[in-house]
């Protein structure tokens, strides 16, 4: 063998080494897209926001008189979808009137944009409903709380006429405020409790949830999807009276 | 010599010599003083494959009980009614403590030796690589009983990973499912078994490397000099039985130890939230209100950093992404320092001080990520304004880097000349001054963070100070003392093994009080009274070890 020829062998040999290493990564590419594909887990959820009529434990529709104003204990009901908690609270004033909540622009810092919170609902105007997780790091009831007027929120200055009704979360201190559709009062939060928007039927008493407004609910792609949801026939959802003051 | 045994004759004419091939395992022998007085050291890597052999044993107990669709019903389930139950979930969980701790031990220790030099540094990646996906499985492990605090874990983990830009919904779907709670601790474990599977396979390629390497020798013995390698040395004993038994004594003593810790702390009336080998409340439960949402103590260190990212004014924007720079900055920047420092420090120097910047970011990030968990610790989730994270982080960076600066040029020119009554003083002096600075420096850190004054920050600027100057004294005056002893001529060869019939005597009584203590557990009642159980069974495992030890003592002369 001469030394050209070895030379074009040599050349040979390299591009067939070449040739080996690509056909081996086309393979490990395809098994890797395979895989990677394989373990994102496929989205479950709901197209569109169901109407959900509140009901109490006993199954009876969840009547304006049925919730204590300034809601002493926490109140929480699933929606849209079953894991997603949220609170119910008919809001009051420090002598334990209710109060009519306005409609309010709410500011989401950590865009700079705001939304429209549609007010309380009920006879008073007084009821009102937000995501019971918390927008920072996902704290849940009862980490994230809320503390009727005057009472003393733990771990911050607001107590007295300084608490007008505030959500406050005890893992990372963010404040929010419902009388304002949940604006922010104190960070760590960026982001406003999502608003669960709620419909009062005055002919029957009865309240039923149909949307929701403001940030996605947090650790969530979408509100309607990343959860179970309910049977496709349920049209009513539970409220329940956790008895945690 | 004494006559053969009959049993060790028949052994010898049925199956011929070696019947187990022992001896061509291809495992390397070693110098005796690695066997010795201080050689603990020198396993540190073998305890963490200890401890890990015991997490895949009791791990696979449990998986036969555990139930990701109903995950804290069926962990209560596990503690409260299957025998040994709890047992076995307090001592998994205490295990992966161990296997932590002792994996930064082992990695410190390298990293002040240079052990990642030539020729070991794809060992050392691997083993860096062990550290991150150990703490990813404890991260899992930790979340999968499903109390408040699994909650709070998983949620903050949640929202670190959604926050990653471009693919942070890709990133939260795999690693925690699609937010269906049974799909949720499905994943996780899933998860946390697949990883620990990859810390096996990771293991066995880290551990055939350090074989094929040598175990590092001393740094005298290596004249502090990069390649460090261990030549084989025909004197050095055989690996069976000497080191076969060392091996087995280390790993009852682990194992005791990893039952016997957390039974005890089962038993004391209380324990603190994040040291208890139990869950916690579920997060339903009116009483999780009073949990502090506390990450595992390992992670502790990321939790504070995120605090110290709490954005205000045109800036609250970031706020959004405040996990995930401070689980980049406190956690993934450090973690790739560690894989980089073969390359980023090529001399061929291994004495400390002749690498004073590299050793000063060693010993930095063991003080940072003390002051960092301690404050998680006392003030979980408070936001820290940037001068105070600055106030608390810039002085120990000053003092430990000036210092090592300063050290490392009084050794290059020969003026760090100490004997070793000098260095045992100072030893207790730095022990003793580190002790109650600690204590003010803690009172005065606390005091500081909930107001702040003036002299608040001044007392706690120099109390910190004063720690870590303390801290640093006396790692080092330690670590020259049993260098220093380890190398001095007197003391070599001097040790005399123990007396043979001192040897029988206090072995039979070991024994007797060990059997004693078996009779006593068996009868307990394996559901109610398993953590009482645990406190026998690690004494005795101890005891196992202590025997071997005197055996060791006594015939080997180790």
């Amino acid at each position: 063998m001469d030394d050209k020829e070895e030379e074009l062998n040599r050349g040979r040999r390299t591009f067939l080494k070449a040739m080996i290493v690509l056909s081996a990564g086309v393979a490990v590419a395809g098994v890797l897209k395979g895989a990677v594909t394989n373990i994102i887990t496929p989205l479950v959820g709901i197209s569109s926001f169901p109407t959900m009529e509140l009901v109490g434990a006993d199954g009876k529709p969840l009547l304006y008189s049925d919730i204590p104003v300034n809601t002493p204990t926490t109140w929480l009901f699933y929606y849209p979808l079953t894991n997603d908690p949220n609170f119910l609270l008919n809001l009051g004033d420090a002598s334990g009137n209710p109060v009519n909540v306005p409609s309010y622009d709410v500011p989401i810092p950590a865009t700079g944009s705001t939304y429209k919170f549609n007010g309380g609902v009920g006879p008073k105007g007084s009821v009102v409903a937000y995501s019971a997780i918390c927008q920072h790091l996902g704290c849940i009831p009862p980490e994230i709380h809320y503390y009727p007027p005057t009472q003393t929120v733990p771990g911050t200055s607001f107590s007295g006429s300084s608490n007008p009704g505030y959500i406050h979360c005890s893992c990372h201190g963010s404040t929010y405020d419902p009388l304002k559709g949940a604006k922010v009062i104190t960070g760590p939060t960026s982001r406003p409790l999502p608003n669960v928007q709620l419909k009062y039927n005055s002919s029957t008493g009865t309240f039923s949830a149909y949307s929701m407004v403001g940030p996605t609910i947090y650790g969530k792609v979408s509100d309607l999807s990343g959860g179970t949801p309910y049977a496709s026939s349920a049209t009513t959802v539970t409220v329940t009276n956790t008895g945690i003051p | 010599m004494v006559e053969e045994s009959k049993i060790k004759k028949m052994i010898r004419n049925e199956f011929g010599e070696d019947p187990l091939k022992i001896d061509q395992l291809p495992l390397k022998r070693v110098p005796d003083y690695m066997r010795g007085k201080g050689g603990i050291l020198y396993w540190t890597g073998a305890m963490i494959s200890i401890a890990f052999v015991y997490q895949v044993v009791t791990g696979l107990f449990l998986l036969l009980y555990y139930n990701p669709a109903d995950a804290y019903a069926s962990t209560e389930y596990i503690i409260n009614n299957v025998p040994y139950g709890a047992l076995i979930s307090a001592t998994h969980l205490y295990g992966a403590y161990a296997m932590i701790v002792l994996i930064y031990v082992h990695m410190y220790r390298n990293y002040f030796h240079g052990a990642y030099k030539k020729p070991r540094q794809i060992q050392w990646i691997t083993g860096i690589l062990l550290l991150a996906i150990t703490l990813g499985v404890g991260f899992f492990g930790y979340s999968m009983p499903g109390d408040v605090l699994a909650y709070d874990a998983t949620d903050v983990g949640r929202g670190i990973a959604q926050s990653s830009p471009v693919i942070g919904n890709i990133l939260v779907a795999i690693v925690f499912g699609n937010g269906t709670t049974t799909g949720l601790f499905q994943r996780m474990l899933g998860w946390h078994i697949i990883l620990a599977a990859l810390i096996g396979l990771i293991f066995g390629l880290h551990f055939y490397l350090a074989e094929s390497n040598s175990i590092m020798p001393s740094l005298k013995e290596a004249k502090y000099r990069a390649p460090a390698i261990d030549k084989e040395k025909p004197e050095y004993k055989k690996w069976y039985p000497y080191n076969f038994a060392f091996m087995i004594q280390l790993g009852m003593m682990v194992v005791g130890l990893i039952i016997l810790i957390p039974s005890i702390i089962a038993l004391l009336p209380s324990v603190p939230s994040l040291f208890s080998p139990f869950p916690s409340v579920s997060p339903s439960s009116p009483l999780a209100l009073y949990v502090p949402a506390y990450p595992p103590w390992f992670l502790l260190f990321v939790y504070k950093a995120v605090d110290f990212f709490d954005f205000t004014g045109s800036l609250a924007p970031l706020n959004a992404y405040g996990g995930l720079i401070a689980s980049t900055v406190f956690g993934v920047i450090p973690l790739l320092y560690f894989v980089f420092v073969p390359f980023i420090d090529r001399s061929n120097d291994l004495h400390p001080l002749s690498r004073p910047i590299i050793t000063s970011f060693g010993i930095l990030g063991i003080i940072y990520m003390a002051i960092l968990s301690a404050w998680g610790a006392l003030t979980p989730g408070v936001p820290i304004p940037p001068m105070e994270v600055l106030a608390v982080l810039v002085p120990p960076f000053v003092v430990v880097v000036g210092g090592m600066i300063i050290l490392s040029r009084l050794y290059r020119n020969g003026k760090l000349n100490v004997t070793s009554q000098k260095l045992i003083a100072s030893f207790v002096i730095f022990l003793l001054i580190l002790t109650f600075s600690m204590i003010s420096f803690a009172e005065n850190i606390s005091a500081f963070l909930y107001h702040t004054s003036v002299l608040n920050v001044i007392t706690t600027f120099f109390t910190g100070g004063v720690t870590v100057f303390a801290a640093v004294g006396t790692m080092k005056s330690a670590d020259y003392y049993t260098d220093m002893e380890r190398n001095s001529p007197k003391v070599t060869k001097q040790r005399k093994g123990m007396s043979v019939n001192a040897a029988v005597i206090s072995s039979a009584v070991l024994v007797i009080i060990s059997i004693a203590i078996l009779v006593l557990i068996a009868g307990l009642n394996p559901i109610t009274q398993s953590m009482v159980f645990g406190v026998g069974l690690g004494t005795d495992l101890i005891l196992a070890g202590i025997v071997l030890r005197i055996y060791r003592m006594t015939f080997y002369n180790e």
